[in-house]
């Protein structure tokens, strides 16, 4: 029965790595770049939402991710106009794309706490004690919004990059620039998009997670694991993010009970690199596609 | 002087799983002359060279240099053993002078170790001052002396390509590997490319050349091999090649298809571009 | 062979075109290490009291700041874990001389060799390509800091360890901050010195040979991954050297002090400082270290504060602060050599 559990809650906790994840590789799919500040944008996202619920008590938690979501997106996309455009469209170098994340990430984390404060708050809805209970399994009402999260997310991502014309134009960006250009594809507009989704993406992870816990402006560091995520499951590849959001997951929930509660962060990146000494491009298979 | 060749290719096979690039290769290259290796596009030919200088794996056969097996020796051990390489598009450390660059191509032949470095002041002033008199000297004799200090990045696109050459010629190699260099040049910078490589042929040095450039090559090469789907179709002299049937063929198809006839189509090969 | 008759022809034709740079170019690492370090020893020394505290550490952290410099500003090998070294070598000096009585400079060395050790232990995964590598050196940083945090019967886990012995060499006793200061900033001058020989020669070449293109690099028989092997080793140790000092200077050591923020704020000190060069290392270490003290109120801010200025030089100054002390110098010195030639001076470097 423990194991059951444990099990579950390591899907869980597996799930917003993934989302986390997805959103990094897909940046690193459309723009060639490794944001760092992939969790701290979760982490906005979440205070997004708590601020929603601070002002608008009551609202229903379906309406708070969505919205979160939403102004997340803005916020990414508005974050990468003002960044990450020039940098990346005048080829700069990767150490300083990669510097300059972390320095966004910087802000955002600090920002967020200028503006928040530095104790860590609750989300303000009963959904955080809200247990169901399935064939004797307490279920917390969050892991059902997670799990229903994900699911969508997937089929709409699948649809968004298999059957909308942004979603083609945000593929031929990433992987031709020019030539996409000269198919009337603004690149910047691609780019643009991308963030906005990966946004999207990481403020779900956000707003799903702060229920367990609660939302900080230090949350970040729950989304650095979930670089380990996606580089498990490959750079730039969605299923890939998913897969390896879940691997740690549920690595370090077992994981943590095998060697210590301490150790819980070392484990994720340990797992990380016992796979990539085996598969130095991570596990899914190369040339793999959305 | 002896007639062993310089390099040898045996059967050398260079599959991407399905996909063959380099078919049963084999080719000789004798000492001192100009080689030629040409093709239509996606032919083999710049796999074929990564395979000779070390950039690829062989899936099969082997390759010699002055008799040795060289074939699963790394990148490294080449350029020691004496095979250098220049690229389609020049290579270069961007933020380094035309000088600093063509010095890095003495690392081989440097003696000084990480703590003479940071220890020895005589010895190490001594190969600092041979290194850099070599290097000015190869950008002399490229033709590019007033530009030894500028930033390789500042530099046009015929000079870049002039810097790469000489940066492999001070490897002191005694096979160079010369991936398209005229391509991208104007008739002028052509001409002077042909004339270094003479010049450069004559003193000692084989030299392989990928070409698309057709009056570059037969003027130059007194050996063609040609590549079509990665196997070799022909080998000889200039006017074997450019008046081989099967050569005509590769580049321009089959005579009764086109309807050209053959006079043309040879007067089409000679022609620029192929 | 081309090369011989390359050098007897140009020996014979004209003698050479001057340099345009001039003495100053030629030299120009040198003559910013005389003025880096000459404000450097004089100011604290000068000015005494805290300002010799706060020299001490900012020439601590420069020696690490320079061993960061030459793994990610020369050769290009971007490590995001380099606190976890400098912890490395910090603790293991302070274990030494606790637990086995060694003296300073046996333990200093062995701190040094330690983490260089773990450094080549993290250099094993250089085969992972560009960015899996980046990630697994944070993950490499972050394993070795919850290691050191958590082996609480070893390293006193986020307690720390108090009671630091004083610094004893050959006998004589460094005690007093004038003493630490003047030790450190020797130690600081060796390094600098040693790395700046290093690298205006055919390794240091090697190395931004990498760094600029890894494949060239390889095709002019440079053995690059022994190379980086070599300089992420070299770099971890230099780390750990500096390290070592710390504890002596803080009176305690503490995991806290060997965080990823750490980490990130060194790699900071390099970037505003001008990644690749050593001088730059320096400065950024100064900047990031004596900014917040004269701020001290302003501390809330402070890491927003980085953040903001990490991402503004790199929107705005790529070339850091000794990039901009450069084209300043530049035109100084191309004022002088003006009306000649001016045309090659755009091009020039």
């Amino acid at each position: 029965m423990q194991f059951t559990i444990q099990l579950i809650s390591g899907l869980a906790v597996g799930c917003i790595y993934a989302l986390v994840a997805v959103g990094f590789s897909m940046i690193y799919r459309a723009l060639g770049l490794v944001n760092f500040a992939q969790g701290d944008i979760m982490m906005l996202g979440a205070f997004v939402g708590y601020s929603l619920f601070v002002i608008w008590p009551g609202m229903p938690f379906l309406l708070v991710l969505l919205l979160a979501a939403a102004i997340t997106a803005v916020a990414g996309a508005l974050i990468e106009r003002i960044a990450f455009h020039g940098a990346v469209k005048r080829g700069a170098d990767q150490i300083y794309l990669v510097l300059l994340t972390l320095g966004i990430g910087m802000v955002l984390s600090n920002g967020a706490r200028l503006i928040w404060g530095a104790n860590p708050v609750v989300y303000p809805t009963p959904l955080t004690h809200e247990v169901y209970h399935f064939l004797g399994y307490p279920l917390p009402a969050v892991y059902l919004y997670i799990g229903f999260t994900m699911i969508a997310l997937l089929l709409g991502l699948q649809w968004f990059f298999s059957r909308t014309w942004m979603g083609l134009a945000v593929r031929a960006a990433a992987d031709d620039r020019e030539t996409a250009a000269t198919m009337g594809i603004n690149s910047g507009l691609a780019a643009a998009v991308s963030f906005a989704i990966a946004s999207a993406t990481g403020a779900l992870a956000g707003v799903l997670y702060a229920p367990i816990t609660f939302a900080s402006f230090d949350m970040g560091v729950v989304g650095v694991k979930a670089f380990a995520a996606a580089i498990i499951g490959t750079l730039g590849s969605v299923p890939g993010a998913v897969i390896g959001g879940l691997i740690i997951g549920v690595g370090e929930t077992f994981g943590a009970q095998l060697i210590s509660n301490a150790y819980m962060d070392s484990i994720a990146f340990a797992i990380m690199i016992l796979i990539l000494l085996v598969y130095p491009t991570g596990l899914m298979p190369k040339g793999r596609r959305l | 002087m002896t007639d062993a060749p310089l390099l040898e290719l045996r059967g050398v096979t260079r599959r991407y799983g399905g996909l063959v690039a380099v078919n049963e290769l084999s080719m000789r290259v004798r000492r001192n002359t100009v080689h030629g290796l040409i093709g239509p596009n996606g032919a083999g030919k710049s796999t074929a060279f990564d395979l000779i200088s070390g950039l690829q794996r062989v899936s099969g056969g082997q390759i010699l240099l002055e008799g040795r097996d060289i074939t699963n020796q790394p990148v490294e051990a080449r350029v020691r053993a004496g095979i250098c390489r220049t690229f389609q598009t020049p290579r270069l450390f961007e933020k380094m002078t035309a000088l600093e660059v063509v010095m890095t191509g003495r690392h081989v032949h440097g003696r000084t170790g990480m703590l003479a470095s940071m220890f020895s002041i005589g010895g190490k002033l001594r190969d600092e001052r041979d290194i850099m008199e070599t290097a000015l000297a190869l950008l002399d004799r490229v033709g590019l002396s007033g530009e030894a200090h500028y930033r390789v990045a500042n530099l046009s696109y015929g000079k870049r390509r002039l810097v790469e050459i000489a940066r492999a010629l001070a490897t002191e190699p005694s096979l160079l590997l010369l991936d398209e260099v005229a391509s991208g040049l104007n008739p002028v910078e052509t001409a002077a490319v042909a004339d270094l490589i003479r010049g450069l042929a004559s003193e000692n040095l084989t030299i392989v050349l990928v070409e698309h450039d057709m009056p570059f090559v037969m003027g130059l090469c007194e050996d063609i091999t040609v590549l079509n789907f990665g196997s070799k179709i022909a080998h000889g002299p200039p006017a074997a090649i450019s008046s081989s049937p099967q050569v005509l063929e590769a580049y321009l198809g089959r005579p009764n298809e086109s309807g050209v006839s053959r006079r043309d189509r040879r007067r089409a090969l000679a022609s620029t571009g192929a | 062979m081309t090369t011989r008759s390359a050098v007897a022809r140009r020996n014979n034709a004209l003698p050479a075109p001057p340099d345009f740079r001039g003495w100053a170019g030629s030299h120009r690492d040198w003559l910013a290490f005389l003025a880096v370090m000459a404000v450097a020893w004089s100011v604290p020394l000068l000015a005494g009291g805290f300002y010799l505290y706060i020299g001490t550490v900012v020439a601590i952290y420069a020696i690490a700041a320079l061993g960061l410099q030459i793994m990610v500003g020369l050769a290009g090998q971007l490590s995001l874990g380099h606190a976890a070294f400098f912890g490395v070598g910090a603790y293991t000096t302070i274990l030494l001389e606790k637990n086995a009585s060694f003296g300073f400079l046996p333990a200093a060395l062995a701190g040094a060799l330690v983490a260089g050790f773990f450094g080549l232990l993290m250099a094993q995964l250089i085969r992972l390509s560009g960015v899996y590598f980046k990630i697994a050196t944070f993950g490499f940083g972050i394993i070795v800091y919850q290691a050191i945090a958590n082996t609480t019967w070893l390293t006193g886990g986020h307690v720390g360890i108090r009671g630091i012995p004083n610094i004893v060499i050959w006998g004589i006793e460094f005690s007093s901050r004038r003493d630490l200061f003047i030790l450190e900033m020797i130690a600081l001058t060796i390094v600098y010195v040693l790395l700046l020989r290093l690298c205006r020669g055919r390794i240091g070449r090697a190395f931004l040979a990498i760094g600029q293109n890894e494949d060239a690099a390889r095709s002019v028989g440079i053995p690059t991954n022994a190379y980086r092997m070599a300089v992420i080793t070299l770099g971890c140790a230099i780390a750990g050297l500096a390290g070592s000092f710390l504890p002596h200077l803080m009176r305690f050591v503490s995991p806290e002090s060997f965080s990823w923020h750490e980490s990130l704020i060194m790699l900071i000190m390099i970037t505003i400082g001008g990644l690749g060069s050593f001088s730059g290392a320096i400065i950024g270490a100064a900047v990031l270290i004596i900014v917040p003290e004269l701020l001290r109120d302003l501390a809330e801010y402070k890491m927003f504060a980085y953040g903001m200025l990490l991402v503004l030089c790199m929107m705005l100054m790529p070339a850091g602060i000794s990039g901009g002390l450069l084209n300043i110098g530049h035109r100084v010195a191309g004022r002088r050599i003006a009306g000649r030639r001016n045309a090659d001076k755009d091009a020039r470097s």
